[in-house]
């Protein structure tokens, strides 16, 4: 998969994540009729978009450092990614309620709760951390520098906060775009209309994303030329 | 319980305006008891279709398994609030009534589907389960919010119910799980009644009744004239579930009971009906709001009492020769326009247009019932009791309204008995008056208390977002 197919994965979700009311624009249209004023509804979606820059970047960069710092190729950990997508997605397919404990944040804390939101429900991150490994598999095959190095580690940290930008963007735009659209023009009434239950799909996602992790780790020839998916041999 | 629906439940609306503009409502479930323990309580469920042939008739009953459950208030498992940006549930089927007996401290789950005009009794906790896991006894006021279903108890332990101090549960509004105390600090708070809240603003109210020793086996008179029921309101931190200030509306004024917030949540106030001023025996209405936040309540209209020969009098109010209003339930319609009144003990149902919330203006009245006069209905039926439990369609055009207040209240106030009956008027362009043809009497030995509308109605419905 080359790195133009990746980012503009990375992109289409965060713009399906922007268009999810529970990402922003609901809340966003709230504010600006309650303040009447534009300003109030696109501050209130960039600070959704910022609470899920936050949650991405809290999985991400950790992740890309230790990657970077040691000997592990990205590849070695497809296997186990794709164990954890199939995992998140069927217990959100059995159980798809929020967390008890987001409902319990103040209606002011939009930073907090996308944040919290992203990590324990919707799952974000767990979901990008795919393309940050393939996109690192990518750096490895261009840039030969030594496994375990620092300059390794910062780019791939460079990597893991440029990632939930470009995703955050397209979050940020989907939801300011809608917010405004439903507050100028529609109005409450198109809120019911085109507020539609997603999750089973998202659950979905997250089962197909965790497959094709598992395929590619499998593929001899691919995830960097290994032979076998077994990640302590890919190690070694 | 019930499986996720695709779009949100069509009687879910954003705003009040949109919920006024929503469909007219077709049914109406009314709580039945009996309070001489004869037969279980029951739910009525009535036609309200305007264009059915049985408009105000009574399309079946739900007799419940036990004996004794004191039907009182209840409520839906989800409305309008699961709209909330951050409750997370606005899938949640608007589909159960939960439906708790003030007496036995037992809670029924009602499913209204699949045929709502023949409800079904599917779940029920028993009052060892619910004193196990809350402390709590006496469940009364059922409200669906952020963190599911709320329910204001005026008991705590011990076999009177003041062992320890009443307050609000948690019931998860999909599972019916019991969840616990909602409070996390209650501060002075130590009696319990109604509450509701501002759920965008973050803040709940709750006001004070008594404790069940100073109810249930009737009005304590030397209680009343010692100032000894609930005379304050509140104010709580809704997410923090945290005491913030109490208002203390003076210990004259007696029983602080049904509070109103303004529907439209950019409103910050709303209203609270207090039942007598022992000073002068006038019922009141108040005005609370907030202000930098800070709550303050004023006491904005009062209702006077009327004299009377003793003779017509029961025995609780002969040495007064006056009958109070007693102001025992108010409702607020959705447009937050009109503030209506019961005066159970005058016969009154008032109308006040709170366009100015520090100022209502007397703008209709309808006299029924009531312990002296005993106005008959327009159709020439009598009165038993007096106007009660009220409920406003959501289009703010048509006032349902019951007799009954209390089993053991009733009969101090209503000695000859309060068979139960349901009412309608109308405000509209003729003004405020009742339907003639509208005149339900509830089977012998049921009393009538709360009514729901389905679908919603004026005090079941939370808004997050304002009308304009």
């Amino acid at each position: 998969m080359g790195a133009d197919t990746i980012w503009g994965m990375i992109l289409a979700m965060g713009l399906y994540q922007g268009l999810n009311p529970t990402m922003g624009w609901l809340a966003a249209v709230g504010r600006g009729l309650e303040t009447r004023s534009g300003r109030a509804v696109l501050l209130s979606t960039a600070t959704y978009a910022a609470g899920h820059y936050c949650a991405m970047a809290a999985v991400l960069l950790p992740a890309a450092v230790f990657v970077g710092l040691t000997a592990v190729r990205p590849a070695t950990l497809l296997p186990w990614l794709g164990v954890a997508l199939i995992g998140f997605g069927l217990f959100k397919l059995y159980r798809p309620a929020h967390p008890r404990f987001l409902t319990r944040i103040r209606p002011n804390q939009r930073v907090r709760f996308s944040c919290l939101m992203a990590l324990c429900h919707c799952g974000s991150p767990l979901m990008m951390l795919g393309p940050l490994a393939s996109l690192m598999m990518l750096l490895d095959m261009t840039a030969h520098t030594g496994h375990g190095s620092a300059s390794r580690a910062l780019r791939f940290a460079l990597l893991a906060l440029t990632l939930p930008a470009g995703m955050g963007l397209a979050l940020l735009s989907a939801a300011s775009l809608t917010a405004w659209i439903v507050w100028r023009r529609f109005g409450l009434t198109a809120l019911t209309r085109i507020w539609v239950n997603l999750d089973g799909l998202w659950a979905l996602v997250f089962v197909l994303m965790g497959a094709m992790q598992l395929a590619m780790a499998a593929a001899p020839g691919a995830a960097g030329g290994m032979p076998s998916w077994i990640p302590a041999l890919r190690s070694r | 319980m019930s499986a996720a629906r695709l779009r949100p439940d069509p009687s879910f609306y954003p705003s009040p305006r949109l919920a006024m503009e929503g469909p007219v409502e077709t049914l109406a479930y009314v709580a039945l008891l009996c309070p001489d323990g004869s037969r279980p309580d029951a739910l009525a469920v009535i036609d309200l279709d305007p264009a059915s042939a049985r408009r105000g008739q009574i399309l079946s009953r739900l007799d419940l398994p036990h004996i004794g459950d004191e039907l009182h208030h209840y409520g839906w498992n989800a409305c309008s609030s699961a709209l909330c940006p951050m409750t997370g549930h606005p899938f949640t089927e608007r589909r159960y009534l939960i439906v708790p007996g003030i007496r036995s401290s037992r809670l029924y789950i009602v499913d209204t589907r699949p045929d709502p005009r023949a409800p079904r009794l599917v779940q029920e906790i028993s009052p060892e389960e619910l004193l196990r896991k809350t402390g709590y006894s006496r469940p009364h006021t059922v409200h669906c919010g952020p963190e599911g279903i709320y329910i204001s108890t005026l008991g705590g332990k011990g076999p009177h119910g003041d062992g320890s101090v009443p307050g609000i549960f948690l019931l998860d509004c999909e599972t019916f799980e019991i969840r616990g105390q909602w409070e996390m600090a209650r501060g002075p708070q130590t009696m319990s009644y109604d509450f509701w809240w501002n759920i965008p603003h973050d803040y709940m109210i709750s006001s004070e009744w008594g404790l069940p020793p100073q109810f249930e086996n009737g009005l304590v008179a030397e209680d009343l004239l010692a100032n000894r029921y609930g005379h304050r309101l509140h104010f709580w931190d809704l997410r923090g579930r945290r005491h913030m200030q109490t208002i203390d509306i003076g210990a004259n004024h007696q029983m602080a009971l049904e509070v109103r917030p303004a529907h439209d949540p950019t409103k910050d106030y709303g209203f609270l009906g207090v039942v007598v001023d022992t000073t002068n025996l006038e019922g009141s209405i108040w005005t609370w709001w907030r202000e930098e936040g800070t709550f303050y309540a004023r006491k904005t209209a009062t209702i006077a009492p009327e004299p009377a020969d003793a003779a017509k009098l029961p025995a609780l109010l002969k040495p007064f020769g006056a009958v109070p209003a007693l102001v025992t339930d108010i409702d607020l319609s959705l447009d937050d326009r009109y503030l209506y009144v019961a005066c159970w003990g005058t016969g009154e149902l008032r109308q006040y247009d709170v366009s100015n919330p520090f100022s209502p203006r007397l703008a209709g009245s309808i006299r029924l019932g009531g312990v002296a006069e005993h106005t008959p209905h327009p159709s020439g039926a009598p009165y038993h009791g007096g106007p009660q439990m009220i409920e406003i369609s959501r289009d703010g055009k048509r006032i349902y309204f019951t007799n009954s207040l209390y089993s053991t209240w009733d009969t101090q106030f209503y000695p000859e008995g309060i068979p139960g009956q349901m009412v309608m008027a109308h405000n509209g362009a003729d003004g405020f008056a009742l339907d003639r043809d509208f005149h339900i009497a509830f089977e012998d030995g049921l009393r009538a208390h709360q009514i729901r509308l389905e679908g919603g109605d004026c005090s079941t419905e939370s808004f997050c977002f304002p009308s304009a």
